[in-house]
């Protein structure tokens, strides 16, 4: 315990010094005041922006383990990004021509009710009779992500150039270019989402024991799987339509944190991952910025990821 | 007392429970017998609402099971099925405490400590209470899931298939405990098993299903028999009485 809390201690000053850092790093060597302005204010978007698709990112993916009871899968190996970005692609596709859909905030609320009924789709068709089939998960997240990638690269193609063009602004989004308009509307969303989570802390708890035991324990299970299931849907549509896909930070993430605390108490979990997916992306780009933008963030991710993947597949032996 | 009327189940295409009518009576251990897949375990997990039925009804003291929150069943029956593949990083004091969540939602009051320590005192849990579950064996997981049931504190407790992956000592044990479970604290215990010979000792109801339905039900004496077991098993079953108990020899044939 007295452990646990030194970890703690350390986990919340890294954070804070990382921030600090990523804040700052820019500022080395500038004199005039005006500059130092639109540093800040350049900066302090994105650093918003990076917290709230990090915290999003992990809690979902923390979530949805708590759901299919294991510690490989995130919605991101399901496909949840690869969905977003096909709504996307279809609604301007079909309503390319309809004015309102080119404001950021009116697009982005069409495409994350559409997520939530994909994502519930997904749960009566997939989830619901397969979900400790992780195998059978993992297929299908590698068809549905494959599928809709080229499905999108079809639509591309035939799209008008006016079409394409506002697509483009819509799902070129990545670390590097951050769709800034959103923020100040996700950062109340993120809250909330963080709270209902961590209110239900327990119940996730108690879902994480299957769905047997769950019932047994007089939880009513499918209700509690959908409302979280609707939770992780617009999580990930946030940190998609905020920074693009981030595949593998959750899945670091969240076993990093469950490694290091080795709990099962949701709201220790769900605060630190939260904490660490913000040191993990801010040191990234700071480091990145150092030595000269070399690679991106989500190369580095991937790289991580797949790695920490193979180290967890092959020291279980087992999925 | 829980009642199950008229209960039909298919899965698919097969329908797996017939028209099941049961009683179970409260204060005794009642085993269900039966060939693999002749629908003990989903009769089981459909009196406990863990799966829903196509047609009947579930009283439980007369009062249709739908019709009480599921919150409240928790409190009356505690149920574990025979796979619990749980992958979180649990202790075994933790899995334990989660039983008392029908009454606490996570909150631990006194009463619910006081429960959790007399289940590990009746499992014998007290040296690994503090151990994760992956690295206990599976007598000592076992244990702990069904002191996860006992701080549930529900009067019925049905377990399905306990004794699977429990040699000849811990399936003893663990039958013992069951015994005092319902001796001493007037619980009512329903177990699906396949062992006969430890349904003929340690139940005082047996029920025998065959295809979906109920074959006989009643005392172990007036169950384990060489007609009831040669018929529901199909298979030719040498029954012995040693000390006043069927006992029944079923290799070698």
């Amino acid at each position: 315990m007295a452990q646990n809390k030194k970890l703690q201690t350390g986990i919340i000053s890294l954070a804070i010094i990382v921030i600090i850092c990523y804040m700052l790093i820019k500022l080395i060597g500038v004199r005039s005041l005006f500059a130092l302005k639109m540093i800040v204010k350049v900066r302090f978007p994105k650093l918003l922006a990076l917290t709230v698709s990090g915290v999003l990112v992990t809690s979902a993916s923390l979530v949805f383990q708590s759901i299919v009871n294991n510690r490989i899968l995130t919605p991101s190996m399901l496909g949840f990004d690869a969905i977003y970005i096909a709504i996307q692609t279809i609604i301007i596709f079909l309503l390319g021509s309809v004015n309102f859909l080119l404001n950021p905030i009116y697009n982005f609320i069409l495409s994350t009710g559409l997520m939530i009924i994909v994502t519930l789709i997904m749960y009566r068709l997939v989830l619901q009779k397969s979900k400790n089939n992780v195998v059978i998960l993992l297929l299908i997240g590698l068809i549905l992500t494959t599928f809709l990638n080229n499905m999108v690269t079809f639509l591309q193609s035939i799209m008008s150039p006016d079409e394409y063009l506002n697509l483009s602004a819509g799902i070129s989004i990545s670390l590097t270019n951050m769709n800034l308009d959103l923020v100040l509307i996700a950062l109340p969303i993120m809250i909330t989402c963080i709270v209902l989570f961590y209110c239900d802390a327990k119940r996730l708890e108690i879902i994480s024991l299957g769905e047997d035991n769950a019932i047994n324990l007089g939880l009513s299970y499918n209700k509690e799987v959908i409302k979280h299931l609707i939770y992780i849907a617009i999580s990930m549509a946030i940190a998609t339509a905020l920074v693009g896909p981030l595949s593998f930070l959750g899945l670091i993430v969240v076993n990093l944190t469950r490694e290091i605390f080795k709990t099962n108490n949701y709201k220790i979990l769900i605060i630190f991952s939260g904490l660490l997916a913000i040191i993990f992306l801010l040191l990234g780009i700071t480091i990145l910025e150092i030595v000269g933008h070399i690679t991106t963030l989500p190369v580095i991710i991937n790289l991580i990821g797949g790695i920490y993947l193979f180290y967890i597949v092959i020291k279980e032996n087992k999925i | 007392m829980i009642i199950a009327r008229n209960i039909y189940k298919s899965y698919d295409s097969s329908t797996v429970l017939k028209g099941i009518n049961v009683q179970i009576q409260k204060n005794k251990i009642t085993a269900i017998i039966g060939k693999n897949g002749v629908g003990k375990s989903t009769l089981l997990g459909i009196m406990a609402r863990l799966l829903p039925m196509d047609d009947g009804e579930v009283l439980l003291d007369g009062v249709n099971i739908k019709n009480i929150k599921s919150i409240d069943v928790a409190k009356r029956i505690g149920i574990l099925k025979q796979t619990n593949n749980i992958q979180a990083k649990i202790t075994v004091y933790e899995l334990i405490s989660y039983g008392r969540y029908p009454y606490s939602k996570g909150r631990l009051t006194l009463l619910d400590k006081q429960k959790i320590e007399k289940a590990i005192l009746y499992l014998d849990l007290e040296e690994v209470k503090d151990k994760y579950l992956d690295e206990l064996s599976g007598g000592q997981r076992q244990r702990a899931y069904i002191a996860m049931i006992l701080a549930q504190d529900p009067e019925y407790i049905f377990l399905d298939e306990p004794l699977n992956n429990l040699d000849m000592k811990y399936a003893s044990q663990l039958m013992g405990i069951l015994r005092r479970i319902v001796n001493e604290l007037g619980k009512t215990v329903v177990i699906v098993v396949h062992d006969i010979n430890i349904a003929s000792s340690y139940a005082d109801y047996v029920i025998a299903m065959k295809d979906g339905q109920i074959y006989k039900e009643g005392s172990n004496l007036e169950v384990i028999t060489k007609e009831v077991l040669d018929y529901i098993y199909d298979y030719d079953f040498k029954i012995k009485c040693i000390d006043g108990q069927n006992v029944c020899l079923y290799y070698r044939e």
